[in-house]
């Protein structure tokens, strides 16, 4: 196998396995936002701010994903 | 048509010209040309690249290496921010009123609901210490991530550069690839050489040759052979620019520690990090004769000294994490446009400029957001658990 399709190869499992993570983690944020609404709507605006700082943290894994993955596309 | 009422026809006015848009971008770029569809010169689209990807284009000098200061496209829109963030703010302090009107009313809106939200966070007498730093890195964020939308960001503006191309080796020349003007892109060969070696493009850009070069010329090596003209943007967003989020994330994190030791004297704050008092006390009670405790509250030092070190490590990572965060975010909205231009010009980039939109917002409210709550965590630890010995 040559380097340029195993350059190819792993710019896309750089990014593939990489971005399950962090989507996994996005949708378990989402379930206990909606599951901690469901029991106490009244704490919204709690909930919520808690809600979108966890998700940055875990979208920003994501993007480390894709940074590595854009490294090996560009300057690799 | 003059039966149907007002917004209905401005309604059918405005989807027909987004059909017209789409046939026409359909036509003129990326898609069109692979479908192999026939159209004039004029409706071709170029191809849209990102230049540089972890710094921006250098505009006066060059960037051969870590020492070199350069006027780069982001540093440009970095100011072009500033510039108009300084104008917003003069024009809404100019006369101003106890009833504000307009531009003064907008800005309190926006200040006011900034000031809440950093107040929720993190308490009110917290919440206004921490409030100008925050404040700023977030509209510098959000103005930053805005204006990179304007149309006269990006490669629409280009500022041309003549770079020399030197040959890499020396040779006879077998074949000549590239004509005098064409488009090269970065490691396509110029020139076979014989004993199969090959000079590439280090770029890409326009090439323009200095003499016209033949089969059987001999070129040395380190010979100017040709001219590349790059065409870099004159304005490109300044959050895709490594050196600017890592400036605003050490910036960050410097505060986020000023307040730490502020707020808890800096010995006490320092000591959450080295923990070492209870591997001291531990270590004293061994000499002292309390054999039978003296390994628990070792092992129990131990911990606390490695939690400890690993707490303060956090701490580093979150420069790199903020950094890379707003970095990567804004470069793949840079790249995820440019390519939906590319494809359909006009019409596929539309949603993504809503999508935009939301993810700059967001980004500077997680800038923001983390540092609020990483600087109220160090500044207010007033209730410690004290482990007794």
């Amino acid at each position: 196998m040559d380097a340029e399709s195993m350059k190819m190869l792993a710019t896309g499992m750089a990014a593939g396995l990489g971005l399950l993570g962090p989507a996994l983690g996005l949708g378990l944020i989402g379930y206990a936002t909606v599951t901690a609404l469901g029991r106490n709507p009244e704490a919204r605006p709690a909930i919520l701010t808690n809600m979108i700082l966890v998700a940055a943290l875990t979208e920003a894994v994501g993007i480390y994903a894709l940074i590595v993955s854009i490294i090996l596309a560009m300057v690799a | 048509m003059s039966r149907l009422s007002r917004p209905t026809r401005i309604l059918i006015i405005v989807a027909v010209v987004i059909v017209i848009l789409f046939i026409v971008g359909l036509i003129g770029g990326a898609v069109g040309r692979a479908l192999e569809i026939d159209s004039p010169g004029f409706l071709h689209v170029p191809v849209l690249e990102v230049h540089s990807f972890f710094k921006g284009d250098a505009l006066t000098g060059s960037e051969a290496g870590p020492g070199d200061a350069y006027i780069s496209n982001t540093m440009i829109a970095s100011w072009i921010t500033v510039i108009v963030v300084l104008a917003i703010a003069f024009a809404a302090t100019r006369k101003m009123r106890i009833v504000p009107r307009r531009i003064q009313g907008l800005v309190e809106v926006m200040l006011e609901t900034l000031l809440n939200f950093v107040e929720g966070v993190a308490g009110r007498h917290l919440g206004r210490k921490f409030f100008p730093v925050v404040a700023t890195i977030f509209i510098f964020v959000i103005f930053n991530a805005y204006l990179a939308l304007l149309p006269f960001f990006g490669p629409g503006i280009y500022a041309s550069q003549e770079h020399p191309v030197e040959a890499s080796t020396d040779g006879v020349i077998i074949s000549v690839e590239v004509e005098d003007g064409a488009h090269v892109e970065e490691g396509q060969v110029i020139f076979y050489l014989e004993g199969d070696k090959a000079v590439e493009a280090h770029d890409s850009g326009h090439i323009h040759f200095d003499k016209t070069y033949t089969v059987g010329d001999t070129i040395a090596q380190h010979e100017q052979i040709a001219v590349m003209e790059t065409k870099p943007p004159l304005f490109r967003s300044a959050n895709t620019d490594i050196n600017m989020t890592l400036a605003l994330a050490l910036v960050a994190v410097f505060f986020i520690e000023f307040w730490g030791f502020r707020a808890r004297g800096p010995r006490h704050y320092i000591s959450e990090y080295a923990n070492f008092g209870e591997l001291k006390a531990g270590i004293g009670a061994l000499f002292r004769g309390k054999i039978k405790e003296a390994p628990m509250m070792i092992l129990t030092g131990i911990i606390n000294v490695v939690m400890g070190g690993l707490e303060a490590l956090s701490h580093g990572t979150r420069v790199i994490s903020f950094a890379f965060r707003l970095f990567g975010n804004m470069t793949a909205g840079e790249i995820l446009l440019l390519s939906a231009t590319f494809l359909i010009p006009w019409i596929m980039a539309i949603p993504f400029y809503g999508l935009e939109l939301l993810v700059g917002f967001i980004q500077a409210l997680i800038f923001g957001g983390l540092t609020i709550v990483w600087g109220t965590m160090a500044a207010s630890h007033e209730a410690e658990e004290h482990q007794q010995a």
